[in-house]
């Protein structure tokens, strides 16, 4: 008896210490991870361009390996930070912030674009929904916790509605994507590059962007662990993605062709759609401002239970100096 | 109690005419009985006897209907049977009573679908012919090996049957039990005069029960022998005749120089 | 011959062995979590949790999302149960049905139901009806197996019993074969019962606005680990009494059977 006790309690206790050790990063490897959306163009110019380890080299990481794992939205993402197996993050501001608050040790050290139109509330094209007051009582599907869910009670507010007026559906993107078309929701807030895929195909129109509600931004968080480890080499991929994103302001046509697979959209298509974005990595003071406007919108509705201190979440120093100075 | 025997019209004779049946083992026929001629009067008290194997079990299973393929003719009052019936009723070597039925609902059981009779009366009084009157409500699994065979006999009997098929059915009982469950059949058969066919490897059942025991010997299995045993009942096991008969049959099974009577059986 | 206080000894005795592991878990997991061991984004500390419990049961949040999910589940439950038993005694009973039947549920039994998911979408739309056959599919194969083999496993030797007695075909339905059937039967549902609970966080994949698995969805969405915990163990502890209610049904029904429990 006492021996079979003792086998019982060492297996139980293997198998929690397995679970906290966790997964750790092999020395030289840096793992990203991103989502394969327009807003994100810069990183998959210069991975395809070779420019993230030309810069890491630079900064002493000539060895290092880069992995880049693709996530459908924010959410994940922070799964995956939790379980340790990222360094650098790109998201949305209100993800991250979700993240933070739910005690991920991370900082927001860039921003990935901003881009009003690049998020929106579509309607299907036959709909007779023509201003968001129409939207009550209606079924609406959104990523929950997702920028485009603030967006879209952003929407709701302009139409003198709120969360209750309407009838809330938590959907993913691509399960959004069907339910709209085979009329299952009255309506969703997405990203691009689906608002482009759906609208070209006839299935939605775009009944508001963010344009005068919300600027869209997009952030690149680091885990603070890795950050102060490896401030140098932060800020050599930081170098590697504002190259990206001269690329793209140069050489539009040259870009969309580049990074067509990486996002799943034609070049015809995508070109309109890298125009829409500001691929500026620096944070400036106007940004703080939508960052905090996030914050307050996800404490308002009860998404975070904690307030979030974004000066102290975002780290300003980091962009500025590997950027600004040249 | 039974008034079965002013109503009946017909004497059941059973017939077996040049009985024979074989069982394919990949393909190989192997016989099982070969021949048998046999015919039971009305009222009479048959024991086969013989050892494992010799086809007995085969021989009863096809009276009862349970088995069809088989060469040869068997009739009941001069009809042939194709397949099982309740004019042939049977008790088995395991009790076979539902567990989810009660001892009286078990007997109940037995009665043909859509009996308009005293169903009440007639339950009752089979109960009491087996001596299980108290416990019409216990279930199988309360009752011992003994008392749940009696009971599959009040089931066995409750549909009045031309005949009483029992194959081996005191087999899985004990030594004190088998020898008053002997005694409990006699009385029953006098009492309801039922044509009765036992099948047993046990020589004194036979002798004790039968007014004639059927020696079968085994592979393929013919009848060696048909002993009349015209004693009177009560049967004393140890009577000259009694003996005597024993004797008789265990000269079918064990040659001379083997015959075990210096040991009690 | 136990007296009295050695009675109690003894009871207190398997109470203890019934929680002690339960209670070694917890132990543990409190007290790496206090050592910073764990991290509470991915696993918060049992204090939390219960914290979190409490709030949500007092606000009724929790009961109201439970009576959600199990409305689901019996609605669910339910019609597996019937189409099963009734098919599955068709079935059993008729070796033509059975032939017949027999590739087409030996094909479909192994798809797991969250792979039914895009076809459920599609055929009852993102609504109630698609999470029902969720939980549906789940139940029907434990229920339609376990009939057709309680069916099958009917003893022969009552089947020549009940040929002698010239048993009329829905006798011999109604008073041999169901009832031998009946434990196998009662497994099936049983089990079938447990699926569709643990169905219940697939089937509100699809797009729920409420229940346990929404709940649990939801806060994983908004890396609320402690609703997560908190959900999980809802749907262990309700499954758990689902389960007790089955047994103590059969316990009651079959009343002619003396069952094997263990040494």
């Amino acid at each position: 008896m006492k021996k079979t006790m003792l086998t019982v309690f060492s297996v139980i206790t293997t198998i929690m210490l397995g679970a906290i050790a966790g997964p750790v990063a092999n020395a030289g490897q840096i793992r990203v991870a991103t989502q394969p959306i327009p807003a994100f163009a810069p990183l998959f110019v210069a991975q395809k361009k070779g420019w993230v380890n030309q810069e890491l080299a630079k900064a002493g990481g000539a060895s290092d390996v880069v992995t880049f794992t693709s996530f459908p939205a924010g959410p994940p993402i922070i799964e995956s930070f939790a379980a340790g197996q990222q360094d650098i993050g790109l998201l949305g501001d209100n993800p991250a912030i979700i993240g933070k608050a739910a005690g991920l040790n991370t900082r927001i050290i860039a921003l990935t674009s901003s881009g009003p139109k690049g998020l929106a509330v579509v309607v299907p094209s036959r709909s007779t929904i023509t201003s968001p007051r129409q939207l009550k009582g209606k079924r609406i599907g959104v990523v929950k916790g997702s920028y485009a869910h603030h967006l879209l009670l952003l929407v709701l507010r302009k139409g003198g509605l709120s969360a209750n007026d309407i009838e809330l559906i938590n959907l993913s993107q691509a399960d959004i994507a069907s339910a709209i078309a085979n009329g299952n929701i009255d309506a969703a807030a997405i990203w691009d590059p689906l608002i482009t895929r759906l609208t070209t195909q006839h299935v939605v129109r775009v009944l508001t962007d963010g344009t005068g509600l919300k600027k869209g931004i997009l952030v690149i968080i680091a885990s603070n662990d890795f950050l102060t480890k490896n401030r140098d080499k932060t800020k050599a991929l930081l170098k590697a993605y504002q190259r990206g994103s001269e690329f793209i302001r140069a050489n539009p046509e040259a870009a969309a062709k580049l990074i067509s697979s990486d996002v799943n959209l034609a070049p015809d298509l995508l070109l309109p759609v890298l125009k829409k974005f500001d691929y500026n990595p620096v944070i400036h003071v106007d940004d703080l401002q939508e960052i905090r406007n996030s914050e307050a919108f996800l404490l308002g509705n009860g998404l975070i239970k904690s307030p979030v201190n974004i000066d102290q979440f975002v780290d300003l120093r980091v962009s500025r100096e590997a950027l600004l100075r040249k | 109690m039974s008034t079965k025997h002013n109503e009946r019209k017909t004497e059941p004779r059973l017939g077996i005419e040049g009985l024979s049946k074989n069982y394919l083992v990949r393909s190989e026929a192997i016989p099982a009985l070969d021949g048998i001629d046999l015919t039971i009067e009305d009222g009479e008290f048959v024991a086969i006897v013989g050892s494992s194997g010799c086809g007995k079990s085969t021989l009863l299973r096809i009276i009862a209907g349970l088995e069809t393929d088989y060469a040869g003719r068997v009739s009941l009052a001069g009809k042939s049977i194709t397949g099982p019936g309740l004019d042939r009723g049977m008790v088995f070597q395991e009790h076979r009573l539902l567990p989810w039925l009660t001892v009286e609902q078990n007997v109940r059981f037995g009665l043909k679908t859509g009996y308009s009779g005293e169903v009440r009366k007639l339950v009752d009084e089979h109960l009491d012919l087996v001596g299980l009157s108290g416990f019409a409500n216990a279930y199988p699994y309360q009752l011992s090996g003994g008392m749940a065979q009696r009971v599959a006999i009040a089931r066995a009997l409750v549909n009045q049957p031309e005949l009483l098929l029992m194959d081996e059915p005191f087999g899985a009982l004990d030594a004190l039990t088998r020898i008053q469950m002997q005694q409990e059949v006699l009385r029953i058969r006098k009492a309801e005069k039922t044509t009765m066919i036992l099948v047993t490897h046990d020589i004194d059942e036979a002798i004790f029960l039968g007014d004639r025991v059927v020696v079968m010997s085994s592979r393929p299995g013919r009848i060696k022998r048909v002993i009349k045993v015209d004693l009177p009942h009560p049967r004393d096991r140890g009577s000259y005749e009694f003996v005597k008969i024993r004797q008789e049959i265990y000269r079918e099974f064990f040659k001379e120089a083997e015959l075990p009577f210096s040991y009690a059986i | 011959m136990t007296s009295g206080s050695n009675r109690h000894l003894q009871t207190s005795l398997y109470v203890v062995q019934y929680f002690a592991l339960l209670l070694i878990l917890v132990v543990a997991w409190q007290a790496l979590s206090d050592l910073g061991y764990i991290q509470p984004i991915i696993l918060p500390p049992p204090s939390r949790v219960l914290a979190t419990l409490w709030g949500m049961t007092t606000s009724g949040l929790l009961a109201r999302h439970i009576g959600i999910s199990v409305i689901r589940v019996l609605e669910g439950f339910g019609i597996a149960a019937l189409l099963g038993l009734a098919l599955g005694i068709g079935i059993g009973l008729s070796r033509t049905l059975d032939r017949m039947t027999g590739l087409l549920i030996q094909l479909i039994k192994p798809i797991p139901p969250i792979a039914w998911i895009p076809v459920a979408i599609l055929w009852f739309g993102i609504g109630e009806q698609s999470k029902v056959y969720i939980i549906f599919l789940g139940a029907f194969f434990p229920v339609i197996i376990n009939t057709i083999d309680g069916i099958r496993q009917t003893d022969h030797k009552l089947v020549e019993v009940a040929r002698i007695l010239e048993v009329s075909k829905s006798r011999f339905i109604w008073q041999v074969v169901l009832p031998g059937a009946f434990p196998t039967i009662m497994t099936g549902l049983r089990v079938g019962l447990m699926v569709a609970w643990m169905c219940v966080v697939a089937a509100e994949l699809i797009a729920a606005g409420s229940g346990v698995g929404y709940l649990i969805m939801d806060a994983r969405q908004l890396s609320q680990s402690d609703v997560v915990v908190v959900g999980m163990i809802t749907i262990g502890v309700i499954g758990k009494l689902m389960d007790s209610l089955i047994s103590l049904l059969e316990k009651r029904v079959i009343t002619w059977k003396s069952v094997f429990s263990g040494v």
